[in-house]
């Protein structure tokens, strides 16, 4: 068997693996060769499981070999954010607080990965609880960018990006509260999915949220998260916002035609109340010239300023996770990290009138957005302010500072998927965000595959040499 | 609102809310007490009733 290159998307890999021309031992061996290379330099896995990884890929060979092949993830290495519960390996959410954890279940997500014959390699770096950082006081090191590891990944699903990005795996799961998915996939170009609230249940996963949180896939490509959706989405009555709703096959949906496809812009979100990067401004106007191309309409769509949604957002998402920390806060308030635990004085100093009216002001939002979108098949703003910042320069207090372009659409619960748009200074990756209407994945996955094909931005990855 | 008041406002919140916080720290999370003074301020809009109920007894409105 030749030798197995550096980078491969899951699709590519599995249509390998189905064909038996890519052996799933080799190919996890593989991966976990290049994470002892280079992962001393990102930081993208607080621990890995090689020899369950292995058993797990003999047996996934074995299979295979007798006939028996599950689907698109059969033997395919993945990583777990470190705040989805594995069974019988430790889960911390990168905290003291949670240092000596360790499930007895897997949580739902990472079961139906299993499942579907996917291959943990081990745990990944996250924010402290999935919030704030980076951090350089917590158990692990925050993740390092592979585009050039001086250089931030956002947050908080940290390490799924930076191992996606240099090729550890070949996908992940993360979270996404207030853009933990999309900001992450936009600073180290990836393709990031949160989907509709609902669609992936969230069971065994640790809250940060409970009105915010959601699980999502994180891949090279769009079509790869399209097939992790496929193993992720569906009922779970473990969550109690789990809905029960037809999941179609998102794959055969990547059709590539977007003729008649109606996008609205939200332009004054990038251009006016969080103006991007000129560098971001003109890959946005570039892509939006794709889409033109590929045969979809654009119109452009007025909402309240972001600062609105930021402001909500933040109150709501402090306000529920000071709810799950407030008694460890009181005993334990050094063992949180210090971006934590500031922030959830923050919250601490909130009244139930700010939640409140928080919560009320996100009814009149989502009304807004959704009288203000009708027409329109999806929406396209920005997912990132600019390229990667250097990690020595993220404010303690950023989220409630600036305000996010991911946040608008964990208050709306709408699916918004963050595809590479470009490169700018630095040759760093810059993102946008494609939004679809409620549980239409399908149209924001095919508008971002064909999106992803009709440009080269797939073809780049990073340049890493062993240390 | 005046540092005198904020630093009022933090003092009573980490009374009440049982919390330690390191001197150093304070003064951090004191100087960016207006930022989180404006996010409250632009969620204070609303006084009539939510427009959407808690209890529904599964009747669609």
């Amino acid at each position: 068997m030749a030798s197995i290159p550096d980078y491969l998307t899951l699709a590519e890999a599995a249509h390998l693996i189905e064909r038996r021309e890519l052996s799933p031992v080799e190919l996890v061996r593989s991966r976990l060769d290049r994470i002892a290379a280079l992962d001393d330099r990102l930081h993208s896995f607080l621990l890995t499981v090689p020899e369950a990884a292995l058993a797990a890929a003999r047996m996934a060979e074995a299979e295979i070999s007798a006939g028996t092949y599950r689907g698109p993830l059969h033997g395919i290495p993945i990583g777990l954010k470190d705040i989805f519960d594995t069974a019988g390996v430790a889960t911390t959410g990168n905290s003291r607080v949670l240092i000596d954890r360790v499930p007895t279940r897997d949580a739902t997500s990472v079961a139906r990965l299993s499942a579907a014959g996917a291959i943990s390699l081990g745990k990944l770096t996250t924010h402290e609880f999935a919030f704030g950082g980076p951090s350089f006081d917590l158990p692990w090191p925050p993740a390092r960018n592979p585009w050039n590891t001086d250089h931030f990944t956002a947050g908080s699903s940290s390490g799924t990006a930076a191992a996606v990005a240099a090729g550890l795996i070949l996908g992940g799961t993360g979270s996404d509260t207030g853009g933990s998915i999309r900001g992450p996939a936009a600073l180290t170009g990836l393709a990031g999915l949160k989907p509709t609230y609902g669609l992936i249940s969230r069971f065994g996963v640790l809250p940060l949220a409970q009105s915010l949180d959601h699980v999502g896939p994180m891949a090279w490509t769009t079509e790869d998260c399209a097939l992790l959706l496929q193993a992720l989405a569906g009922h779970d009555p473990e969550d109690p916002a789990s809905v029960s709703v037809p999941i179609p096959d998102y794959r055969a949906g990547l059709t590539g035609d977007l003729r008649g496809l109606r996008i609205g812009v939200i332009r004054h979100f990038f251009e006016a109340d969080n103006k991007v990067s000129p560098d971001s401004l003109t890959a946005i106007d570039a892509a939006l010239d794709v889409f033109r191309g590929l045969g979809a309409s654009l119109g452009e769509v007025t909402l309240s300023p972001l600062n609105d949604y930021a402001a909500c957002g933040y109150i709501i998402m402090i306000a529920e996770a000071y709810a799950v920390h407030e008694a460890n806060l009181k005993t334990r308030f050094t063992d949180f990290g210090e971006i934590f635990r500031d922030r959830m004085v923050q919250a601490a100093a909130l009244s139930a009138a700010d939640y409140i009216q928080a919560m009320r002001r996100r009814r009149q939002l989502i009304a807004e957005y959704t009288a203000a979108t009708t027409g329109f098949d999806l929406v396209i703003t920005a997912a990132a302010p600019g390229p990667a910042p250097r990690i020595d320069q993220v404010p303690k207090f950023a989220p409630a500072d600036r305000p996010s372009f991911t946040m608008p659409f964990n208050i709306t619960g709408l699916p918004a998927l963050t595809v590479c748009c470009g490169f700018g200074d630095g040759d760093l990756p810059l993102g946008l965000q494609i939004v679809g209407r409620p549980f239409d994945e399908a149209t924001v996955l095919r508008a971002g595959d064909a999106y992803e094909k009709a440009t080269a931005w797939r073809a780049r990855r990073p340049v890493l040499a062993a240390g | 609102m005046s540092e005198a008041k904020a630093q009022q406002e933090l003092s009573a919140t980490l009374a009440r809310a049982g919390l330690t916080v390191p001197a150093p720290e304070q003064a951090e999370i004191l100087a960016a007490w207006p930022i989180l003074e404006e996010l409250r301020r632009r969620v204070r809009a609303g006084q009539g009733y939510a427009d959407e109920p808690a209890v529904t007894f599964g009747v669609k409105r």
